[in-house]
């Protein structure tokens, strides 16, 4: 029965020794770990605070960025399509250019043509004068009485001046 | 499956001689060297003068406690060491009682009167022990966090690492829900009591010096701890607190003339530290109990012959291994349950706005 009969003696030494103990770690010991811990919670939460910032701030960039490469994207596109339209432009011209110059110079040549042949049957035409003169001459040095007979003459006078 | 088969083997085997021996060496002895069984064990579960370490064939090897005591008609104070009272010898007039096994004096009328006690018994030194270890414990993984005081520090390993697991858990599981907003300022003064029961049920089923004493099994041990959590309520409680016990919130004639709530209420601040007191001490002690009556059987049947001895033993054995396990279980779960009821009665005697949410 005394088991359940609380001692005086053990009790004082309880409240000597543990007393004594709980009292250094309610003060000290206790606090100074939960404290550590609330601190590195803290910490923590402040890190996982600034991470989901830097997060949002880099999403903001990355959307920034894309749209920087989208309007670079567009900018390059009409920039191409304009260089385009210019080649087209250019080589149009130089087409049309091209085309004049050549008919120009086909026109020139076709004078040139034209005047040379005027010029060498001019030259002809003087050439055939002057053998006409010759064959007449010879023609007329020799009898002329025969008309049939002038006549292959003449022909046979040609063919030799011409050959 | 079959791996335990041989071990159950290999025990039998191991034990069946040991057991014929022990039979033989009782057979040999006279009959009155039984086994008390009931004295083996309350010899442990109570408190006692000197702390028995071991025993060789016929010599005791102990640590004789200082005894002192108070009686005004001895003379005032006196203190001596135990080893002089061993044996039912007297020194000053003081003589341990056979029937209480407390230290006595003889009167002029020839009864035995207690003086006042306060010697520094095994449960004394075995407690200062625990104490003394958990501020030793405590301290120095604080000493790591006063080392490591930047909050960017690593996170500790090792044993501070696993201790600090352990605080934590019991700050959030017990103590944060079962207080309330107010938890820090309790905080220190619950895990104390939690690490001084874990670490004294734990020690308690050490069975070697300088643990092994039945510490939170001892009904003083648990009588101030409650009382510690009962001074935490009804000394910190608030005005709301008391108001609910006075004046609580049901109709006026169960208070009025007759205060039957008042008084059911008041009782109620007395019982919850007695339930408190009673259970840890209850489960402790009926824990030691156990594996004391389990160790016990074997030399119980030691005279029974070799067959019984034997197979007694491994049953035994099995059992003792088996509670053990429980007892470590028990351990933690009485540190946990006695923490977590002084939180909530805590928690209780500081009600926030309870009584205008209601209405």
């Amino acid at each position: 029965m005394d088991l359940l009969l609380p001692e005086v003696g053990t009790l004082i030494w309880m409240l000597i020794a543990v007393g004594i103990v709980f009292f250094i770690l309610i003060k000290w010991g206790f606090p100074m770990i939960t404290k550590s811990v609330d601190q590195r919670k803290e910490y923590i939460d402040a890190s996982l605070e600034k991470a989901e910032q830097a997060n949002s701030r880099l999403e903001g960039i990355r959307q920034e960025c894309s749209e920087l490469l989208d309007q670079a994207r567009k900018e390059r596109a009409d920039i191409l399509q304009d260089a385009a339209k210019l080649r087209q432009e250019i080589l149009q011209n130089a087409q049309q250019e091209s085309k004049e110059q050549g008919e120009k110079i086909i026109a020139q040549a076709k004078a040139q043509i034209e005047q040379e042949r005027e010029e060498a049957i001019r030259s002809i035409r003087a050439e055939i004068a002057t053998l006409s003169v010759a064959v007449a001459q010879k023609l007329v040095e020799k009898d002329l009485d025969d008309t049939s007979e002038q006549k292959d003459l003449t022909n046979k006078l040609i063919d030799q001046i011409v050959r | 499956m079959k791996k335990s088969g041989y071990i159950l083997l290999l025990l039998l085997v191991l034990l069946v001689p040991s057991g014929q021996v022990m039979a033989q060496a009782s057979s040999e002895s006279d009959e009155k060297e039984k086994v008390d069984v009931k004295d083996v064990i309350f010899s442990h579960i109570k408190d006692s003068y000197s702390w028995h370490l071991f025993s060789t064939n016929n010599r005791h090897f102990s640590i004789y406690l200082p005894v002192i005591v108070y009686s005004k008609e001895m003379g005032g104070w006196s203190a001596f060491s135990s080893r002089r009272l061993e044996h039912g010898a007297e020194y000053n007039g003081y003589h341990i009682s056979e029937t209480s096994g407390k230290v006595v004096y003889t009167n002029g009328e020839g009864t035995e009167v207690r003086p006042f006690d306060m010697s520094y018994t095994k449960v004394a030194m075995s407690l200062t022990i625990n104490a003394l270890l958990l501020l030793v414990i405590v301290l120095c993984c604080g000493r790591w966090y006063k080392r490591h005081n930047q909050p960017s520090d690593k996170v500790p390993g090792g044993f501070v690492g696993f201790f600090e697991y352990v605080v934590t858990m019991v700050s959030d599981d017990i103590i944060k829900p079962g207080v309330g907003p107010e938890y820090k300022r309790y905080e220190p003064y619950l895990l104390s009591v939690f690490f001084f029961i874990i670490m004294s049920n734990l020690l308690g089923l050490v069975p070697v010096f300088p643990a092994g004493a039945n510490v939170t099994g001892n009904i003083s041990i648990t009588m101030f701890l409650a009382l510690c959590t009962f001074i935490a309520v009804n000394v910190f409680g608030n005005k709301e607190y008391w108001k609910e016990i006075l004046w609580p919130d049901v109709p006026v004639f169960l208070k009025c003339p007759l205060p039957l709530m008042p008084l059911i209420e008041f009782f109620g601040i007395l019982t919850k530290p007695f339930a408190l007191m009673v259970r840890l001490f209850a489960n402790m002690m009926a824990g030691h109990v156990i594996i004391l009556s389990l160790t016990c059987v074997i030399f119980v049947t030691a005279p029974m012959g070799a067959a019984i001895n034997g197979s007694m033993t491994v049953v035994s054995i099995l059992f003792m291994v088996f509670m053990n396990m429980m007892e470590l279980l028990v351990a933690y779960i009485q540190a946990y349950v006695f923490t977590m009821l002084s939180s909530v009665f805590i928690g209780m005697s500081r009600p926030h706005g309870h009584i205008d949410k209601k209405e």
